[in-house]
């Protein structure tokens, strides 16, 4: 198993590479660098590469349809891209990374250009409306049995969705944060106590990001459906558009069915 | 009667039997009766209520029968034909309830039966009143010595005697002497005659069996034993000579629910739903002992419509919440409804009512071991069908899929602490009987009962349990015991030993019982409107099981269903709970002033610590009685933000004053109006007297204070806040100066007055409207009701804290609070113009906002409005409006619901030795029936258009449309005088 990290020409190589590095050191596995030659000479690609200590797989034709090959090919356990190649201001990303999120059965983290390179040490998981949490579901599943980072979910109310009563703001939201947790304990089957819940009023996008920033986060979890079509997956789009740290996008169909029971619930705890 | 010969409808455990004597339960009435008069004991021993049937009366019934059951299930015998009803106990039998003719019906029915039989002799037919009974004349149809006395047996034969008797009369059979007797009855000046037959007589009366049913059905009602777990057996089902069948009078309405056997002969079949099994009292004697012997049976629980919360599914999206609202307590402990079965989204818990771990802000109610848990795990293929049968206060549950459970578990309302899991499960259940919570516990065997105990800083949970397997049957009962320093593991068996001698069956019966009496006095019953009546069932249901009727009770904002709030006791308890409780259940409403009175040391320091004199209560209350509030914490929008209630929202002393005066207004206990509640009248006297400033022009202030309306703070001079110090001062006075014993004096007494009258209430006497605090009216006029998207709305996280602050937005009822607990202090006829303005800038934020403004909805005769609200009030936790509905359910929402058909839409309102009764009700409500004590008299409230019908147990006075009315024991009809309150 491998983080794939699929680098191009551009500025935003550099970053997706040390991002793959980090996620690779957190995974306990190794990187294994991708170019495809499309119109470029791949010079910087290599130079890269080289500058890493990485032995780069250089493939010709269409970008996107040859890293899904070299995805299957090497068993990844994610494939990390650039979100665009500039890094200034905040444009969409690009057409390439969209079909690779859209059409690949793993986790694909997206690498904004200006990301910084730092230990991971901290990752924030979005959840919306009622708390359910495939992302932080996602997110232990993927992580398996290596010890996760903090996790910060942050749960964003959208105005529409206040709710109607708080007879106590702080006992309320408390009481809210401690079901919450019971669930996220349901979701996470190794280490519950790395987890805690941050919660937000707002429309999701821009406060998921201004919380990004905020909590001085790592990495940004989300699962989602893989469908970018009108009408859907507005909330991850905006936020390849505008977070400032890479994001990894967990299809949700890899696990339908919630995880097993744990062996320690499995006997309840007696005398 | 065996398991092979049992029809289906009969070979059920049933809760109630209710059979005829003569013919049904023995031959005759010299027949021996040892047989039935042991099984009757037997079955009463194992909590079943029987209840024997007959036109006789007590002298012949008990002298035959000579049982002498001593519980706990009941005997009653249902004699002279509906008239009488006595209840039989060790000591013998005692009169319940006798029909007592008036002098003009006893003079009415001789004169029926003389006249009867005077035409019957103008036929030529010979006949003869043989008796005088008890509300009833017996005339022999055949006064001949060879139908003397003829056994029951020979009843065809009897008949055709009697029938060709009366045919040499020219009489056409006993149909038309029944007729004849009737007509001559209804002559005589009775309204309702009850003619019968039995072919040898034709009985006149004001009574027959079918009041004997309706009386015994209520009876099991009241033990809570509805009519689908009542078995009657009789022998005279079918008709004779034309005529129904003397027992056919015990198939009243109820009696459609139930089991009914036949053991007669019933020549001319048996009617539709009746089991004819012939072979009578030998065959009926084999009915009962089959009885005995289903009390190894799992008790039914039946779903009533308007009593039973049932939920059809495990959800795990809403699992928890419904675990909350499943939550079966005793007022010491509290047991959620989690799936027995195990579950990820599930969340088995115990609490215990006042019993805190940690310190200050995070104390927090302590988790006890579990006892209503198995070890399997729920699999995705397991149906779970849980039913919360609100009368008994059981919780069923049944699973079928992979695993067949069918289970019924309470904890005891009759011995609190005492938990009770009866089940079958198959594959068979091999879990232990307690699971210990998170957290340390010790644990341990004594006297070969397991138990475990979890220690907090506030005390302790010691459980003890017992359990018993046979194959797929687990049968466990658990003890507790609660609030002690360390593990109490000797107290937990002993009081183990003391269920487990008592057994399940009688556990049950005293449990259900205990809830049924219970009921009986705070029922609330609204006709035409089902889905509300069911909500305010469970509203009532929480209440009841969240406060214990003894010692001292924390009424936590969640009582013992969950751990929002982490159980710490706001104002919700003494102003939201309470009134219901000093209403309907005196003991509890006491335990929780007492709660209150054994903190008032802390309340006297924290007034100290201040600077202050008196009595401090704490805006959060735990164990110690010091403050728990937090000072600071994040809100939904994740900021950190301060939090002043602790040092601002000083009501909370008044709020506690108001409690006690509730309780002695509903009760008239002299007893603690003379200690304890004028301790906390004075006491919470004095700290007004040492907050209030007086400014140059002599006028009183509250400065630094926060309202209800929590958007605000902190302000000065709340009117809320102002006008209830007034009252409290007041009231201290009043009653300091009732009794000259040196607590006060008398310069106190004047101070306080003077106080009172200087404290200012912000009232606009142009408008009647008072300003909420200094300053509220020239805040920005925002209408909350305008630019929110819907309301209830928290409208602080809607707008922020900030613009919500500068603006007229309103959290819940403030100045309306005044119009609510004392209408009595606010200007007379200020509520319309105050609920017009203030209720639109009401976010309703609080989920205690809605259940007052119904309640102010009602009393203004905006019925519409006030039925909105109350609805929205009542699905405050049904449809887990805040979604926090796991963390328990909101007592205080649920006190609201009771206060909004009880002080609004009724308009009830202690007032000194009277109870006023106003109501209001919408037209869809037929009739709204509630039931409360007042001053000991337990009153059934039957509202209704043009109408209250008042039900009482002893003398009371009643104000109603402004008159006294002195209703005696027993039904008093009062006209309205103004119908519909309009």
């Amino acid at each position: 198993m491998t983080i794939l990290a699929a680098i191009d020409d551009s500025a935003a190589a550099r970053p997706v590479l040390n991002f793959a590095r980090r996620l690779a050191t957190l995974f306990a596995t190794r990187v294994e660098a991708v170019h495809v030659q499309e119109n470029g000479s791949g010079q910087s690609a290599a130079a890269i590469a080289e500058a890493a200590h990485l032995f780069l797989h250089v493939r010709h034709g269409d970008i996107a349809s040859a890293l899904r090959a070299e995805v299957h090919e090497r068993d990844a356990l994610a494939l990390v891209i650039g979100t665009r190649s500039l890094p200034a201001g905040t444009t969409p990303a690009g057409h390439i990374a969209l079909d690779l999120v859209q059409s690949l059965d793993l986790p694909v983290v997206v690498v904004p250009p200006h990301a910084a390179d730092r230990a991971l040490r901290r990752f924030l998981v979005a959840v919306e409306g009622d708390g359910e949490s495939p992302a932080l579901r996602g997110l232990f599943q993927w992580l398996d049995t290596q010890p996760p980072p903090e996790v910060v979910v942050v749960h964003v109310i959208e105005p529409s969705a206040l709710p109607p009563f708080a007879d106590s703001p702080v006992h309320e939201a408390d009481a809210f944060a401690r079901e919450f947790m019971i669930s996220a304990s349901q979701s996470v089957v190794t280490d519950a106590s790395r987890v805690r819940l941050e919660m937000r009023i707002g429309s999701p996008p821009t406060v998921l990001c201004d919380a990004a920033r905020e909590l001085d986060v790592d990495l940004a979890v989300m699962a989602w459906h893989q469908n970018l079509a009108e009408g859907h997956g507005r909330l991850v789009n905006e936020m390849l558009t505008g977070a400032t740290v890479p994001i990894a996008l967990l299809p949700i169909d890899l696990h339908p069915d919630p995880p097993p029971l744990p062996a320690e619930a499995r006997e309840p705890r007696r005398a | 009667m065996d398991g092979v010969e049992a029809p289906v409808s009969l070979a059920r455990r049933f809760e109630g039997v209710m059979f005829d004597w003569d013919g049904t339960a023995v031959t005759d009435r010299n027949a021996d009766a040892s047989e039935v008069r042991r099984v009757v004991e037997r079955l009463c021993a194992c909590g079943v209520d029987v209840a024997i049937v007959s036109g006789t009366h007590i002298g012949n019934v008990d002298s035959q029968l000579v049982a002498r059951p001593s519980g706990p299930g009941r005997l009653l015998l249902a004699l002279n034909r509906g008239s009488e009803l006595f209840e039989v106990g060790i000591d013998g039998p005692a009169l319940l309830a006798r029909r007592q003719a008036t002098t003009e019906e006893d003079a009415a029915l001789t004169q029926a039966a003389e006249d009867t039989v005077a035409a019957l002799a103008a036929r030529g037919l010979v006949t003869r009143i043989v008796s005088e009974r008890l509300n009833r004349r017996k005339i022999d149809l055949i006064p001949v010595p060879v139908w003397a006395d003829p056994p029951k047996a020979q009843i065809d034969q009897l008949l055709a005697a009697v029938e060709t008797r009366l045919r040499h009369a020219g009489i056409d059979g006993l149909v038309e002497v029944a007729a004849r007797a009737t007509d001559i009855a209804r002559q005589a000046g009775l309204a309702d005659p009850r003619v019968t037959s039995d072919a040898k007589h034709v009985e006149i009366g004001l009574t027959d069996k079918a009041d004997s049913a309706a009386a015994v059905f209520a009876e099991f009602w009241a033990d809570g034993i509805a009519p689908e777990l009542v078995l009657i057996g009789g022998d005279e089902f079918g008709t004779l000579g034309g005529l129904p069948g003397s027992d056919s009078f015990m198939l009243v309405a109820e009696a459609k629910s139930a089991g009914v056997c036949s053991v007669g002969v019933e020549p001319n079949g048996v009617p539709s739903g009746v089991v004819p099994l012939g072979g009578g009292p030998r065959r009926f004697l084999r009915v009962l002992d089959d009885q005995m012997r289903r009390r190894a049976d799992l008790p039914r629980i039946v779903a009533r419509e308007g009593w039973s919360f049932v939920v059809d599914e495990f959800d795990p999206k809403v699992g928890r919440a419904r675990e909350a609202l499943l939550t079966i307590a005793d007022g010491v402990i509290g047991t959620n409804g989690a799936p027995l079965f195990m579950h990820l989204a599930a969340q088995p818990e115990l609490t215990a009512a006042g019993v805190y771990d940690g310190e200050g802000p995070l104390t927090d109610l302590l988790d006890g071991p579990r006892w209503a848990t198995l070890s399997r795990a729920l699999g995705s293929e397991d149906h779970v069908l849980r039913t919360l049968d609100l009368r008994n206060g059981l919780l069923g549950e049944d699973v079928v899929g992979g695993a067949s459970v069918q289970s019924v578990r309470f904890s005891s309302f009759a011995r609190p602490g005492i938990a009770v899991l009866r089940a079958d499960v198959d594959p068979p259940d091999t879990s232990a009987a307690l699971v210990s919570p998170d957290g340390p516990v010790l644990a341990g065997v004594y006297g070969g009962y397991e138990w475990m105990a979890a220690r907090g800083a506030g005390g302790s949970i010691t459980a003890a349990a017992w359990q018993d397997r046979d194959e797929v049957r687990l049968d466990r009962i658990a003890a507790y015991v609660v609030g002690g320093d360390g593990a109490e593991p000797e107290r937990a068996v002993g009081r183990l030993g003391d269920a487990r001698s008592a057994g399940v069956n009688a556990l049950l019966t005293e449990h259900r019982r205990a809830w049924s009496r219970r009921w009986e006095r705070a029922d609330i019953r609204i006709e035409g409107d089902d889905e509300l009546q069911l909500d305010v069932r469970l509203a009532l249901f929480h209440l009841m099981a969240s406060v214990a009727d003894r010692g001292e009770a924390a009424g936590g904002a969640r009582g013992i269903t969950g751990h929002a709030y982490r159980g710490h006791v706001f104002w919700d308890a003494d102003l939201f709970v309470l009134p219901f409780l000093a209403a309907t259940a005196p003991a509890a409403a006491r335990a929780m002033l007492e709660y209150r009175y054994r903190r008032l040391p802390a309340a006297l320091a924290a007034a100290r610590a201040e600077g202050r004199r008196g009595a401090r209560f704490p805006w959060e209350s735990a164990g110690s009685g010091f403050d728990v509030t937090p000072h600071s914490g994040r809100d939904h929008t994740g900021r950190v933000i301060p939090i002043r209630t602790g040092e601002a929202e000083v009501h909370i002393v008044g709020d506690v004053a108001w409690a006690a005066s509730c309780y002695i207004d509903w009760t008239g206990d002299h007893e603690f109006a003379l200690g304890a509640g004028r301790q906390i009248l004075i006491e919470t006297a004095r700290y007004w007297a040492s907050r209030i400033r007086l400014d140059s022009s002599g006028r009183g202030h509250l400065y630094g204070v926060i309202g209800p309306d929590e958007y605000h703070e902190p302000v000065d001079d709340n009117a809320y806040t102002n006008v209830l110090a007034r009252w409290n001062l007041r009231g201290a006075a009043e009653s300091a100066a009732a009794v000259d014993d040196g607590a006060v004096d008398r310069d106190e007494i004047q101070t306080w007055l003077r106080l009172a009258a200087a404290l200012i209430d912000g009232r606009d006497p142009a408008t009647g409207i008072y300003e909420q605090f200094a300053g509220f009216f020239e805040l920005e006029p925002l209408l909350i009701r305008d630019i929110a998207p819907q309301r209830p709305i928290t409208a602080d996280l809607l707008l922020g804290r900030e613009r919500v602050r500068s603006a007229q937005i309103v959290k819940q009822a403030d100045v309306l609070m005044l119009h609510h607990l004392l209408p009595d202090d606010v200007e007379a006829g200020s509520l319309a113009a105050n609920l017009d303005y203030y209720e639109p800038r009401t976010a309703h934020g609080s989920s205690l906002s809605l259940g007052i403004h119904a309640s102010l909805f009602a009393r203004a005769g905006r019925i519409d409005e006030a039925v909105t609200a109350l609805r929205r009030a009542a699905g405050v936790d049904l449809d887990d409006l805040a979604r926090t509905g796991a963390g328990g359910v909101h007592l205080g929402a649920m006190g609201s619901v009771w206060q909004a058909l009880a002080y609004g839409f009724a308009g009830l309102r202690p007032r000194g030795d009277a109870l006023v009764v106003d109501s209001r009700l919408p037209d869809t409500w037929s009739i709204l029936e509630l039931r409360v004590q007042f001053r000991g008299v337990c009153l059934a409230l039957r509202l209704e258009s043009e109408a209250i019908i008042a039900a009482a147990s002893a003398p009371v006075v009643l104000i109603v449309d402004g008159r006294r009315v002195l209703c005696p024991t027993g039904e008093t009809r009062i006209p309205r005088s103004n119908p519909r309150g309009a």
